[in-house]
């Protein structure tokens, strides 16, 4: 297990949290497991809490490329992935990439844009390549895309459909940061113009060494894998869920719990582990029944993990 | 922490009194206060950490020792002098300082005087002694070598309990490689160390005369004559015969060696096989029991009268064995001269008695019964206290006294008996015995020796009369005491030394072969197996083994299962919980409590569960010691806090 590649991504976390984003730690912490998790993280809450922020602190401290798509009832895919534009001089088409081709891609307000759109970005989020005029473009390692979305805004928006929410193997809010934190913030300005000069801490080929690290050395035993089965077992028998969580949830569940467990200095998991990212990870794939649809489904999840036992050998 | 030195030093104390504890009743009080000094000195030594006994005054004083063992030894009186050498030499070695060199000295002095003991004793005691003894030199060999690399080394009291585990098996193998060695190595014929075995002080066996009047009164010694390993008898044919004395010369009957043939008519049916254990005699008669047929594994001469006599050397425990019908008879083909001969000089009294018995019938039989009338018309009572000394006891005892024991009451039958004209004689052995039923034997003690009475009937067939019998008081005194059965507890251990003696003191040659043969049969037996079975068998075996296996494998399982519940059940004791939350883990409770204990619980056996890895013996052996030290612990978990353990929220990291 090499613990230097942990540090440094603890300090990571670490600097961002106390000198970028103070109140953020979780948020931060959950963005960074979607990292070495290699999947997408979708932000859930209001506007100016600093969802921007923190996808810009973020690309800036990884030293990622960043992309920014900014969702509108009129964005069209090709918005996203690029055209092909007739170059005069040379007398043929040339493809122009677009916003989506960088590694950390920050896509604001996505239940803003038509389904058509939702649905291209999705895709090449899945699949990690875009197909333009049948030619097939491979999307940059390592690739992140940051989703936010504003639940209480209803009118004119297209809410993610929950197979589409599927795709994201973690969907968080921010949430208000403490009240102290908030004066101090309030007194002392907004940190963006900071934020354009944060200094890099991790290269791109850390970042793949990295999660590659997670991914092969971090063992998950049979106990784990048959608490993962349980929960999913659980949710699709629960009474107020229709649906539960998919394998795919269940995979989610996994890849999420290895980067929990490489953070926390181990190398294997443990139902902790699992515990700890279940609600991020899981509670947004839940379908609840109609007659409980008012039901939060992060307490429905949170009651269901109570009465799962941990296994103990 | 506790230092090995302190330890070391105890088992050497201990080592030393266990070694001379065997051999101190043979030891002269001057060496035993040497001991007794040099031990004192000793251990004020180890306390100020100076010795009084220097090293050179300690060598030049061993020196003087020895000498004073060469002055003193002979071929004669070689063992005492020895091993009051041995004790004197172990006396400097406490006194002085408790180097590794002479803790190693130390501990094989006391070995050798257990040794050397056993040429003077080779009691039971002797067994528990050497098992002791083997188990401290084994603690210390092994200290020793710690403490001769670091004499201030202390261990914790883990190690300790792991170097106690892995020293006790040392001395259990090497005991075990002992039984296995007395059982196998080749014995010699005798016991191997007999010849140094003390002579045993005179021992009274039976007599070769009897000639009552001059013994006043019998003593009850207490000692052990024999023990017979046979299956319990009726008490009625317990009569082990040992000699027979067919001459009367005035008072005295004795044995005369020239014995008319007579021949034993048998009764097969009622054969009977014993073992005999004797302890040392210097008679030369062996006991058997009436009827004696053939007597083997000795050197031996049988009578015609059914006397068995032997030489052996004295001092000898004796083991025989008897085949004996108590149902045969002996018929006599010869003359019956010897066996009415008379003394010449008789009172009166006692021929009229003759001549009355004689008339009262032809046959022998009659006049038999007759002689029995009149012994119960005098009131005779058995008594073997306050005899008066006579000059002539028959009349005495018939007439006036009225009082006897067994020789008074046969002597005075066989010699009215010849009177009456019936061939007589007087037979001496023991009567009865305590049956052992622990050990399946009987024991019989000096005291039951007894003398009765045979008797020509008018077949020529010899009868067993117990004129004793007779007595008023029989019942009592004479049968009563003779099987009035042991305490429990003597039983218990009369049993136990005759094993100790017969399985181990006098284990022999023959015993030896015997035991091989039978392992040898049975060994044969699995041999003649067909090879069908030897498939059977086969299957059998793999079947077992996968049981074992499986069995095993959940063992271990169920070991692990135990040791969560434990630990769960501690910390919910600790935490003053009724029950831990179901999905409380192992880590968020560590976090939780905030004890180190219960930390390192969760990452030990975190790892082993979650990484898929067996529990080691060690691990589990500390997991083990978490739960104890758990017992005296207390700390808060905060239970509404628990069901939110999937909010981060408030660590910045792990």
């Amino acid at each position: 297990m090499d613990s230097n590649r942990r540090k440094q991504v603890l300090n990571v976390i670490d600097v961002l949290a106390t000198d970028y984003l103070q109140g953020k730690v979780r948020a931060i912490r959950l963005a960074l497991i979607s990292l070495l998790a290699g999947g997408h993280l979708l932000l859930e809450d209001i506007p100016g809490l600093g969802k921007t922020s923190l996808a810009l602190a973020l690309s800036g401290i990884l030293g990622l490329e960043f992309g920014r798509i900014q969702c509108t009832s009129d964005l069209l895919p090709s918005d996203i992935t690029g055209l092909s534009i007739f170059d005069r001089q040379q007398n043929s088409f040339h493809f122009v990439k677009g916003p989506i081709f960088n590694n950390l891609v920050l896509v604001d307000e996505v239940n803003r844009a038509m389904p058509k759109t939702q649905s291209a970005m999705l895709e090449a989020m899945e699949e990690r390549r875009v197909t333009v005029e049948g030619v097939t473009y491979e999307l940059p390692e390592p690739f992140l895309v940051i989703a936010t979305q504003n639940p209480a805004e209803q009118v004119g928006t297209f809410p993610l459909p929950e197979s589409q929410l599927d795709r994201f193997l973690m969907t968080t809010g921010i949430g208000y940061p403490p009240p102290e934190l908030e004066k101090k913030i309030i007194q002392l300005g907004s940190v963006r113009e900071e934020l354009e000069t944060i200094k890099p801490l991790f290269s791109r080929e850390e970042i793949l060494e990295t999660r590659k690290l997670v991914r092969e050395q971090v063992q998950l035993g049979d106990q784990v894998a048959g608490y993962i089965h349980t929960l999913l077992e659980r949710s699709r028998e629960h009474a107020t869920i229709s649906s539960g969580i998919s394998t795919r949830g269940g995979l989610s569940l996994a890849s999420a719990a290895r980067a929990e467990a490489f953070l926390e200095g181990r190398d294997y998991v443990i139902p902790e582990d699992v515990q700890k990212i279940a609600i991020p990870v899981a509670a947004h794939r839940l379908i609840l029944r109609p007659e409980h649809e008012t039901l939060n489904k992060e307490e429905v999840l949170r009651s269901l993990l109570a009465e799962i036992p941990v296994p103990m050998g | 922490m506790i230092g090995i030195e302190p330890i070391l030093h105890l088992l050497v104390y201990l080592a030393a009194l266990f070694g001379t504890l065997p051999v101190i009743r043979f030891l002269d009080s001057w060496v035993i206060l040497g001991l007794v000094l040099a031990t004192l000195l000793g251990v004020v030594g180890d306390r100020r950490g100076h010795y009084l006994l220097k090293k050179t005054p300690a060598t030049l004083l061993s020196f003087g020792l020895f000498g004073l063992f060469l002055l003193q030894v002979s071929r004669a009186n070689l063992v005492e002098p020895l091993i009051h050498m041995l004790c004197l030499l172990l006396a400097v070695r406490l006194a002085t300082e408790k180097s590794p060199r002479n803790i190693l000295q130390l501990f094989l002095l006391a070995t050798i005087i257990l040794a050397a003991s056993s040429m003077l004793t080779l009691d039971m005691a002797y067994l528990a002694y050497l098992v002791l003894l083997i188990l401290l030199v084994t603690f210390g060999l092994v200290l020793l070598t710690f403490y001769a690399s670091d004499r201030q080394l202390r261990l914790g009291r883990r190690d300790w309990r792991l170097l106690l585990k892995v020293m006790t098996l040392l001395p259990v193998g090497s005991l075990l490689l002992m039984l296995v060695l007395f059982v196998v190595l080749p014995r010699t014929q005798m016991p191997l160390w007999n010849f140094l075995n003390p002579k045993p002080t005179a021992v009274i066996g039976m007599s070769d005369e009897v000639r009552p009047g001059t013994v006043l009164e019998l003593s009850t010694s207490g000692r052990i004559a024999f023990r017979v390993e046979v299956e319990k008898l009726p008490v009625d044919s317990l009569y082990w015969r040992g000699i027979v004395l067919n001459q009367l010369e005035g008072q005295v009957w004795k044995r005369s060696a020239q014995v008319p043939k007579e021949t034993l008519v048998a009764e097969p049916s009622s054969e009977i096989l014993l073992n005999f254990f004797t302890e040392p005699k210097s008679d030369r008669y062996l006991v058997t029991l009436d009827q004696p047929r053939s007597v083997e594994q000795i050197r031996h001469r049988q009578g015609l009268d059914g006397v068995v006599t032997g030489r052996w050397g004295s001092g000898r425990k004796l083991r025989y064995q008897v085949r004996a019908q108590p149902a045969a008879y002996s018929r006599l083909e010869d003359s019956s001269e010897l066996y009415l001969q008379l003394p010449e000089k008789l009172s009166a009294r006692v021929r009229d008695v003759g001549r009355q018995v004689a008339s009262a019938g032809e046959t022998n039989r009659q006049r038999i019964d007759q002689l029995e009338r009149f012994f119960l018309q005098q009131n005779l009572s058995y008594s073997a206290r306050r005899l008066p000394a006579t000059e002539n006891p028959v009349e005495t005892f018939l007439f006036e006294t009225r009082r006897g024991y067994c020789e008074y009451f046969a002597s005075s039958f066989a010699l009215l008996l010849r009177l009456a004209g019936v061939p007589a004689r007087l037979v001496g052995g023991y009567l009865g015995g305590d049956y052992n039923d622990l050990g399946g034997y009987y024991l019989v003690g000096e005291d039951l020796a007894h003398v009765w009475v045979e008797a020509l009937d008018d077949e020529g067939r010899w009868l067993r009369i117990d004129p004793s019998r007779l007595a008023t008081n029989a019942e009592q005194a004479l049968l009563a005491s003779r099987q009035q059965g042991l305490p429990r507890l003597r039983v218990l251990g009369d049993a136990l030394l005759h094993n100790w003696s017969r399985l181990v003191l006098n284990y022999d040659l023959r015993q030896q072969f015997s035991l091989i043969r039978e392992v040898g049969q049975q060994v044969r037996g699995i041999g003649e197996l067909k090879t069908v079975d030897l498939r059977l068998l086969l299957w059998m075996l793999s079947a077992l083994a996968l049981i074992a296996g499986r069995l095993l494998w959940q063992r271990h399982r169920k070991r692990d299962q135990l040791l969560i519940r434990a630990y769960r059940k501690q910390v919910a004791r600790s935490a003053g919980l009724e029950d831990l939350p179901v999905d409380l883990g192992l880590f968020a409770l560590a976090k939780q409590s905030g004890e180190e204990l219960c930390r390192r619980f969760a990452e030990v056996y975190g790892r082993s569960i979650y990484r898929g890895e067996a529990l080691s013996q060690a691990d589990y052996q500390q997991l083990r010691q978490i739960i104890r030290q758990l017992r005296g612990r207390r700390f808060s978990l905060a239970v509404e806090k628990l069901s939110r353990v999937g909010d981060n929220s408030n660590s910045p990291d792990g």
